[in-house]
């Protein structure tokens, strides 16, 4: 059983039958119509049923091969995930409020943690760095549509 | 024959000033994130697409093509320097280039590279101005249900040609399919999927999900791998090679153009197949093969000539037919739509200064990145010992910019939050994103075409069978589908991928 639930080909399969049941069920909101002329539910329905089909094989066949010792998944790595990602979330909450020197550096800071061979004081200096060379290159230069400081109350 | 005329008019409009500098500022752009390994072309040119928003249609797309090729050229310098293939395109140089390199041959081996590159792109660039008039002339008497079977044959040989297997694959591609389609309904204004959210109404932008899918996602990978870079000392210089190594290598490069200049036309084929299947033509044919992978100047001159000629040619497809044959040639296609450009045979037509244009600048690319980079070799190698701790902050921030700036919306950004994810689990259970791409971005036009089909037939599903075109196209379809699960290709392909990845 551990090595079923590892095994990618049994995960993947798994992941279509969940996509396929969410945009199967989103589809029934939507006329389905007929085959002359399709609603706008015909495309998705049909579509989210063939994933479903297809998710289905793939675990089946993963149970099937699991008996057999099928590979296994390699490893998440989470740090990286969450703080990449929370830098990235970071920087759209703060970016328009606090303007792209604030939230540029906190990105560099927040996604800077999962470094490898960290050194604090190199990572402080690229967010410095990085968040004048965004505002003087990209909005001043390149004209892209953000503030650069916080917005006086 | 007006194919002088034709490309007259190219070059008068690719050698504008306006157009060579972004040309130049392209192929410069390609070569950086080429010798970088970790940032792809598609993740560059999404994040600058929003940067070509004010540009002239012709000088964006001059521009994005530019990082394309670009970057296969300059995938090489660093396998060839450090055996780090900065773009995968570039992994089979590794093999013999690493050890001309070793041999003390780094130059011959980088301007080989060159060399190779660019009478291959002369080549792909014929190619595709002969051949892509005539397949528009045919395509242009394509209605729906040609279409529809074209995106399907388009969509199906993207993934029988490209490894991993099948029904992975396929799924990927209706994943994308659905993914595609949210947003608002063009037929019946109906709004699809998009949970009331009003950045999502006209449908979530492809370069939101190239950059998620691409962009951070590789930042994810590469950071659980950690660092792994040689540092090179070597000093570049006297880069020309000799007469009698030229005659070596003419044929193999000659050869490599040919092989590029097909397998790039295929969907889902393109440059790096074209690479792996240079390679081992040479291999086979040389009569002592025990020399590669020990610093063969034919192991390094055949591919690296295949997949520049592959990255011309693999145009035609969305050039001529309107239907993209790899991810990056998906990005093209929403930057020609972003520019209000129908991709597709009209393309030559009625634009023809466009389409020629375009041609003539990827040749003129070709000629800039020869006399450019050999000198600027010193520079990349410098730029390659930025280490990874910092480069990826900068490519994250980029990305983040990138993102935020298609439609000033700080929601794309955590939409690419979720492509990211996505991406990032999907490669961990083994799937391949470029098939979720294609069809992500051809999911609306799948679906028009054949409600178009449908209604135009009255309901009748033969019409796909019994218009001569789309019946031969569905042909070709089954045949892929027949071939890829036979029992015996099929243990070959697999085997022929495994190598690839070995």
């Amino acid at each position: 059983m551990r090595r079923l639930a590892t095994s990618p080909d049994f995960l993947a399969g798994l992941a279509f039958v969940l996509f396929g049941i969410g945009f199967f069920a989103g589809s029934l909101n939507y006329e389905y119509g007929s085959v002359q002329e399709m609603g706008p539910g015909y495309f998705p329905r049909v579509l989210s049923a063939s994933l479903l089909v297809l998710g289905l094989l793939q675990v089946i066949g993963a149970m099937r091969e699991a008996g057999h010792g099928g590979s296994m998944a390699s490893r998440l790595y989470v740090r990286p995930l969450i703080f990449v990602l929370g830098g990235m979330a970071v920087f759209a909450a703060t970016l328009e409020t606090f303007g792209i020197v604030v939230a540029a550096m906190l990105l560099v800071l927040v996604a800077g943690v999962v470094a490898p061979d960290r050194r604090w004081p190199e990572v402080a200096l690229a967010a410095v760095l990085l968040a004048a060379f965004s505002a003087l290159v990209f909005v001043k230069g390149l004209g892209v549509y953000m503030p650069i400081w916080p917005e006086m109350p | 024959m007006d194919f002088i005329g034709n490309l007259a008019l190219g070059f008068s409009v690719a050698v504008s000033p306006t157009n060579i500098f972004y040309c130049f500022v392209g192929v410069l752009l390609g070569t950086l994130v080429g010798v970088l390994p970790g940032i792809g072309p598609i993740a560059t040119m999404a994040m600058l697409l929003p940067a070509t928003y004010a540009l002239e249609p012709i000088s964006a797309l001059i521009m994005l093509a530019g990082i394309y090729y670009g970057a296969q050229y300059g995938g090489s310098t660093s396998a060839i320097l450090l055996k780090l293939p900065g773009e995968s395109s570039a992994v089979i140089t590794t093999l013999d280039g690493y050890q001309m390199a070793q041999k003390g041959q780094a130059e011959l081996a980088l301007s080989l590279a060159a060399i190779g590159s660019f009478i291959a792109g002369t080549f792909g660039t014929l190619v595709l101005s002969a051949f892509a008039p005539l397949l528009a002339t045919v395509a242009v008497k394509f209605g729906a249900a040609e279409y529809f079977c074209l995106m399907v044959l388009g969509l199906v040989a993207a993934i029988v040609l490209s490894s991993g297997p099948l029904l992975k694959a396929l799924s990927m591609i209706i994943l994308g399919l659905l993914f595609g389609i949210i947003g608002t309904d063009i037929n019946s204004g109906l709004e699809r999927y998009t949970f009331g959210i009003p950045e999502v109404s006209s449908g979530i932008s492809f370069a939101v999900v190239a950059l998620g899918l691409f962009g951070v996602s590789e930042i994810l990978a590469n950071l659980e791998t950690g660092e792994k870079r040689a540092v090179v000392s070597k000093t570049i210089e006297g880069l020309w090679p000799t007469r009698a190594q030229m005659r070596q290598a003419l044929p193999p490069i000659l050869r490599g153009s040919v092989l590029g200049s097909l397998l790039g036309v295929l969907p889902g084929g393109g440059v790096t197949m074209a690479s792996f299947g240079s390679y081992s033509i040479e291999k086979k044919i040389a009569k002592d093969p025990s020399r590669f992978g020990k610093g063969a100047l034919e192991g390094v001159a055949g591919p690296e000539s295949a997949n520049n000629s592959a990255a011309q040619t693999s145009f035609i497809p969305l050039l001529t037919l309107g239907v993209p044959s790899n991810g990056v040639m998906a990005m093209m296609m929403s930057a020609m739509m972003l520019h209000n450009i129908r991709p597709g045979p009209q393309v030559i037509t009625s634009t023809p200064e466009l389409f020629w244009g375009l041609v003539a600048s990827m040749w003129l690319g070709n000629l800039i990145l020869v006399v450019l980079n050999l000198p600027l070799i010193g520079i990349w190698v410098k730029l390659l010992q930025v280490p990874y701790r910092l480069l990826y902050l900068v490519i994250l921030l980029f990305c983040c910019i990138g993102i935020y700036s298609i439609q000033n919306a700080a929601t794309d950004i955590y939409f690419g939050i979720l492509f990211a994810i996505l991406g990032y689990v999907f490669v961990k259970l083994r799937c391949e994103l470029v098939p979720f791409l294609l069809g992500f971005i051809l999911g609306p036009m799948l679906e028009d075409n054949l409600r178009r089909a449908m209604l135009l037939s009255g309901g009748d599903a033969t019409v796909f069978v019994t218009r001569p075109i789309s019946a031969s196209l569905l042909a070709v379809v089954a045949l892929l589908l027949i071939v890829a699960l036979l029992p015996k290709i099929r243990r070959k392909r697999e085997e022929v991928f495994q190598d690839q990845e070995a």
